[in-house]
């Protein structure tokens, strides 16, 4: 963000030079004033022809100075926010996956949404004003020393006072406008949640309860603003106090002054019109303070988000090495893990396994004993805490993250599909996949006759989450993403769940298929799909408890057998 | 433009006048103490060229009793003005926020939800701007030049003139700008809504990107969107800043070239210095006013750009109370003489659109307190009886009679407290689990959620947890396991005691054991209630009393 402001810095510039120019011919027109004031008050007779020239040569620089000041000030602040708003989504694609897993897409993209809109009201318009304030205050301040020093002491002397005032204020102003924005996330959540979730509410009659709540929110967000209009206004009315009186005192002195003949009638008339013109940015630049620790909330929370740390590359092996020994595709030695929001409660406690090359293997076990985690795990979406984790034959550590997950092609419990065409999103499995390819990938899933039966064939644009589409369609169209990336290793997180049995028995064929050669590891709840496995991994607290293939597992009359007793 | 202003002020309601009373207050209050110093200023300058100071402690401490009246008044108004205009965006909120849950289902399945939050966000937050910011400013801009102008006429009504022409000159070239703007704008929230999706997309198919080579796709694609938004900003600051330019023309114009006529009419004889200099302390005050006039003009058209679309979605077609029948026969339509019947389906048909037929003239019935599994390959329209059933979407023909009441005569409101429904992916909303379940009948008492997580296997795991039934469940539910939230859905709708349940797949996540426990919970329900399982294989069908199969 800082980067983005600083290299878009020559147009601040450019604003700056051309808003000093703006502001000096304002003064300097004035001191032509001034001066024709004192010669008419001196007796001489003058012309209106004489002073209107400068004038208005003054006025065409001053118009000419403001459009490009403008100009300038605009494109810096658009630029900047391109820029942010760019390199935020490149950071984002590069932050590690348990960044989203734990915080929750919706409420990222909420705050990202309005963080954003702040962020572009700094550089649009609260970095502009106060620079101009500045600048303002700058070349009138110097004038006016020129004529009188004791005028700007006096002028200047509240300052302090108000320092100090705006500094409480603002203090306290943002620590309400925290608090107001924690309410404005809750309710856009909440507004989120109900209708994420409007299939549910619809069906249970949850309109009235889900309304009374976000209604709730509102409601606090409304008294929260109206405690913090009490206390801006209030700094408003102590700002006024405090400017004006120093002015009042400004003018009885100049009185003094000219009755003391050290200034004259014209240019009081000229500190009249400067002070008129000083004295509302004066008070502005001390109450900026009080936007830029507002924008400051935002600004931090996107700087947060840059400070993440991004997922690292990982080692440099890239490929799978080639003519090695072991024939080994995954080990796991006694792998520890915990997610950090639940800290200490260990979803993996010593787990350890061995899986060879072209195997198909299946993990079962109760739901929350961590099945899904160790596909989390296998894909490096976390680290583990400890034990040993090798990837064809090389620690996981000192692969490549990138090249690595090519190995693994996942069909998961919930099918994400982008709201696209059907196309775009088996095509999603490679880079660069032609139509042939394409289709061929949907045969061998089973998807094909299903898409081309639709009017509109491959370019059916899939609903949010593919709410249009069954879920055995979702994830036979997951499937064929699957097949396009043609990985060695296949992961797959319940693969037939929510197909009825036709489909079911297509796709154990495309497994089938696609299997040849390749590592297939299989999460499954259900102990029909996975009979077929060559090794059965029983789950149970983090463990491996039982392992073999179907048979042996039930002769051991074991977690395994009962469940199977059950099923 | 005008309606729709008209209409967005009457949201407000019987507010309205005191919101407008605290505008008035306010600005009256600014303008008055503004008028004052100006009056100190030309008496000073007054003092100041005749050498005269005899009376000018009486008049600073005049002076500076109606500032401090000014500013009272002042504050006391804005304070009520801020408080009004907030009550106002809250009100406009809820409306949109309460429509948004009242679309009919088609909507939800049609739109991607980063255009709900756009519309949301965006659009409420602009279009209330006129409530909290917009509407005050512009109104207080042309009170105020009124009051400006009675003291301005009374130092010199010459002079006066020419510096309304001025303004008036500059108002007309401002309102040259107020269209295109206005056009500029509504297609930078366009492109915003667009950037929105893309980011969404981003973010929500995070998992994906990790594993799939689509990382620099998406990326491209949100830069191709940021970038669009970003030439139409463009656009939009050549245009805002050849406005300002002119304003800037203007007031230098009214500044310098004023004074100087000025001077030159002091010289004639025509106006005092301080009566000038009191003028042009008031001409500031004026200038500002006058052209916020048409500065603010604009910016409230560019919000009406979004109230309109904020109206528009509230205009929107909600789901009815109650669907229209449009055709069903009488024999259709005739009451069932078996009360064992609880649910009986005639002859309806369904369609998405024109060219995708779902379910034609399909019929049957159930019998109370039976266990019915609903078989068919996927796409043939299971998952769409159950839409049906819950009145999710009108039928095209026929009709449905549930315990001897037909759907024709039932308020949707009335069908669902017949049916609870387990959708296939269970939705659990971002709070404690017991609040989860305890949407299946809210004020339900502690021990009936755990009762009914009991009857849905679903007690064991919870109290596992750190904070047991009180645990606050991430965003759709994603700190759980598939299993384990399709559990809570089942203890949802067990609570809720209707006299149907449907169960869409709901057992596809679970694993063997707490399947077979479901089941059991399902059989322990069934001849209490009727259960409707849309399934898709043999072994979730077994303990079924009845198998119908779907043909597509």
């Amino acid at each position: 963000m800082v980067k983005a402001g600083l290299r878009n810095s020559y147009l601040l510039l450019l604003f700056i030079i051309f808003s000093f120019i703006l502001s000096e011919s304002i003064i300097i027109g004035n001191d032509f004033i001034a001066d024709a004031t004192d010669m008419m008050l001196s007796g001489q007779e003058i012309y209106f022809s004489d002073f209107i020239t400068p004038l208005l040569c003054m006025i065409v620089l001053g118009t000419l100075s403001a459009y490009l000041k403008s100009i300038f000030g605009k494109y810096y602040s658009s630029m900047v926010q391109r820029d942010v708003r760019i390199s935020l989504g490149k950071h984002l694609l590069k932050l590690p996956f348990s960044y989203f897993d734990e915080k929750g897409a919706g409420s990222i993209i909420t705050r990202l949404i309005s963080d954003i809109e702040e962020m572009g009201r700094f550089f649009s318009e609260i970095l502009p004003n106060f620079l101009i304030n500045i600048i303002t205050v700058m070349t009138a301040t110097i004038y006016l020393i020129q004529m009188d020093t004791m005028l700007i002491v006096i002028l200047f002397a509240s300052y302090p006072i108000m320092l100090v005032v705006a500094d409480k204020l603002s203090k306290k102003l943002a620590e309400l406008t925290k608090k107001l924005r924690t309410h404005m996330d809750e309710r856009t959540e909440k507004a989120y949640d109900a209708i994420q979730g409007i299939v549910v509410g619809r069906s249970y009659n949850l309109y009235e309860l889900h309304k009374q709540k976000i209604d709730n929110v509102i409601d606090n967000i409304v008294s929260q603003a109206c405690k913090s209009t009490r206390i801006s206004s209030l700094g408003w009315v102590l700002k006024n106090v405090i400017t004006t009186i120093p002015v009042i005192f400004c003018y009885l002195f100049a009185l003094y002054e000219i009755t003391q003949g050290r200034i004259t009638v014209g240019e009081m008339l000229a500190f009249t019109v400067i002070l008129n013109r000083i004295l509302y940015p004066i008070g502005d630049i001390v109450f900026c303070a009080n936007d830029i620790r507002e924008v400051g909330v935002s600004l931090k929370r996107i700087q947060e988000i840059y400070n993440q740390q991004k997922e690292t590359t990982g080692g440099n092996i890239h490929n799978i090495p080639e003519n090695t020994k072991t024939t080994s595709v995954i080990e796991w030695k006694n792998i520890d893990f915990y997610y950090n929001r639940s800290k200490e409660r260990y979803i993996l406690n010593g787990m350890s396994f061995s899986i060879e090359k072209g195997e198909q293997i299946a993990f079962v076990g109760g739901s929350g004993e961590g099945k899904t985690t160790i596909f989390k795990l296998l894909c490096g979406f976390y680290k583990k805490n400890n034990g040993q984790y090798i990837l064809f034959g090389h620690s996981f550590e000192n692969w490549n993250l990138e090249m690595a997950r090519n190995c693994f092609s996942v069909v998961s419990q919930n099918v994400f599909l982008f709201p696209e065409t059907i196309k775009q999103n088996v095509a999603y499995g490679k880079e660069n996949a032609t139509d042939e390819e394409i289709i061929e990938a949907c045969k061998n899933a089973n998807i094909h006759n299903f898409i081309i039966s639709l009017p509109e064939g491959y370019e059916t644009i899939v609903g949010e989450r593919g709410v249009r589409l069954s879920g055995g369609q979702r994830q036979r169209i997951s499937i064929a993403r699957a097949f396009l990336k043609n990985s060695p290793i296949l992961l797959l997180d319940e693969p037939t769940s929510s197909v009825d049995t036709k489909a079911e028995k297509k796709i154990q064929e495309a497994i089938e298929r696609i299997s040849e050669g390749k590592t297939v590891i299989i999460i499954a709840h259900r102990l029909s799909t996975v009979k077929n496995a060559k090794r059965i991994y029983v789950v149970s607290g983090g463990k491996i408890v039982e392992m073999g293939n179907h048979e042996e597992l039930l002769e051991k009359h074991g977690i395994y057998a009962e469940m199977y007793a059950k099923g | 433009m005008i309606k729709t202003f008209f209409r967005f002020m009457n949201i407000m309601g019987d507010r309205f006048p005191i919101y407008l009373g605290a505008i008035l207050l306010s600005t009256i209050g600014d303008a008055g103490r503004r008028i004052a110093s100006s009056y100190l200023i030309k008496n000073i300058v007054t003092a100041a060229q005749t050498n005269n100071t005899n009376n000018i402690f009486w008049i600073v401490l005049g002076n500076f009793a109606v500032f401090v009246l000014g500013l009272f008044l002042w504050r006391f108004g804005i304070i009520h003005y801020n408080i009004e205009g907030r009550i106002g965006v809250g009100k406009v909120e809820k409306l949109v926020f309460s429509k948004a849950m009242r679309l009919p289902m088609s909507y939800y399945e049609k739109n991607h939800s980063g255009d709900f939050m756009s519309r949301l966000i965006f659009d409420t937050q602009k279009a209330s701007d006129i409530y909290t910011s917009r509407l005050r400013r512009f109104l207080s801009a042309v009170i105020s030049t009124v009051m400006y102008l009675i003291p301005m006429f009374y130092f010199s009504y010459e002079l006066t003139f020419c510096l309304i022409a001025i303004s008036l000159i500059a108002f007309i070239m401002n309102s040259f700008f107020a269209n295109p703007m206005k056009k500029l704008h509504k297609r930078l929230s366009n492109k915003n809504s667009k950037m929105l999706e893309k980011l969404t997309n981003i973010l929500s198919g995070m998992e994906l990107i990790k594993i799939f080579p689509i990382s620099s796709k998406l990326s491209k694609e949100y830069e191709t969107a940021g970038k669009e938004y970003f030439n139409i900003q463009k656009s939009t600051n050549q245009l805002s800043a050849g406005l300002e330019c002119v304003n800037c023309m203007f007031d230098l114009i009214g500044a310098l070239a004023f004074l100087g006529l000025g001077i030159w009419f002091v010289s004639l004889g025509r106006i005092s210095l301080g009566e000038l200099t009191g003028l042009y302390a008031l001409y500031g005050a004026f200038r500002n006013v006058f052209s916020e006039i048409g500065l603010y003009f604009p910016q409230i058209i560019d919000c009406i750009a979004n109230v309109e679309k904020i109206f528009e979605f509230l205009d929107m077609e909600e789901e009815p109370e109650q669907w229209e029948f449009v055709t069903y026969n009488d024999n259709d339509k005739t009451a069932v003489a078996d009360k064992n019947i609880i649910l009986s389906i005639r002859n309806i048909s369904f369609a998405y659109s024109d060219d995708r037929k779902v379910l034609e003239n399909f019929s049957m019935e159930i019998k109370k307190g039976s266990f019915v599994a609903i078989v068919g390959k996927s796409g043939c329209g299971k998952s769409t009886l159950a839409k049906l059933l819950l009145g999710f979407y009108p039928l095209a023909k026929g009709n449905i009679v549930i315990d001897s009441k037909e759907y024709s005569k039932l308020t949707l409101k009335e069908i669902r407290e017949q049916i609870s429904y387990v959708p296939q992916e269970p939705y659990l909303y971002e709070t404690t689990i017991a609040e989860n379940i305890s949407y299946g009948r809210y004020k339900a008492s502690q021990d009936e959620i755990i009762a009914a997580a009991k009857a849905a296997n679903a007690h064991d795991f919870i109290i596992k947890l750190p904070d047991g039934y009180n645990t606050v469940l991430g965003e759709r539910g994603n700190t759980l396991s598939g299993g384990e939230r399709q559990r809570i859905a089942i203890a949802r709708a067990i609570i809720r005691n209707t006299p149907i349940i449907i169960l869409d797949e709901a057992t596809s996540a679970l694993d063997n054991e707490s399947e077979s426990l479901i089941q059991e919970a399902i059989k322990a329900l069934k001849g209490e209630r009727t259960i409707l399982m849309i399934a898709h294989r043999p072994s979730s069908i077994i303990s079924a009393d009845t198998v119908i199969r779907i043909k597509g």
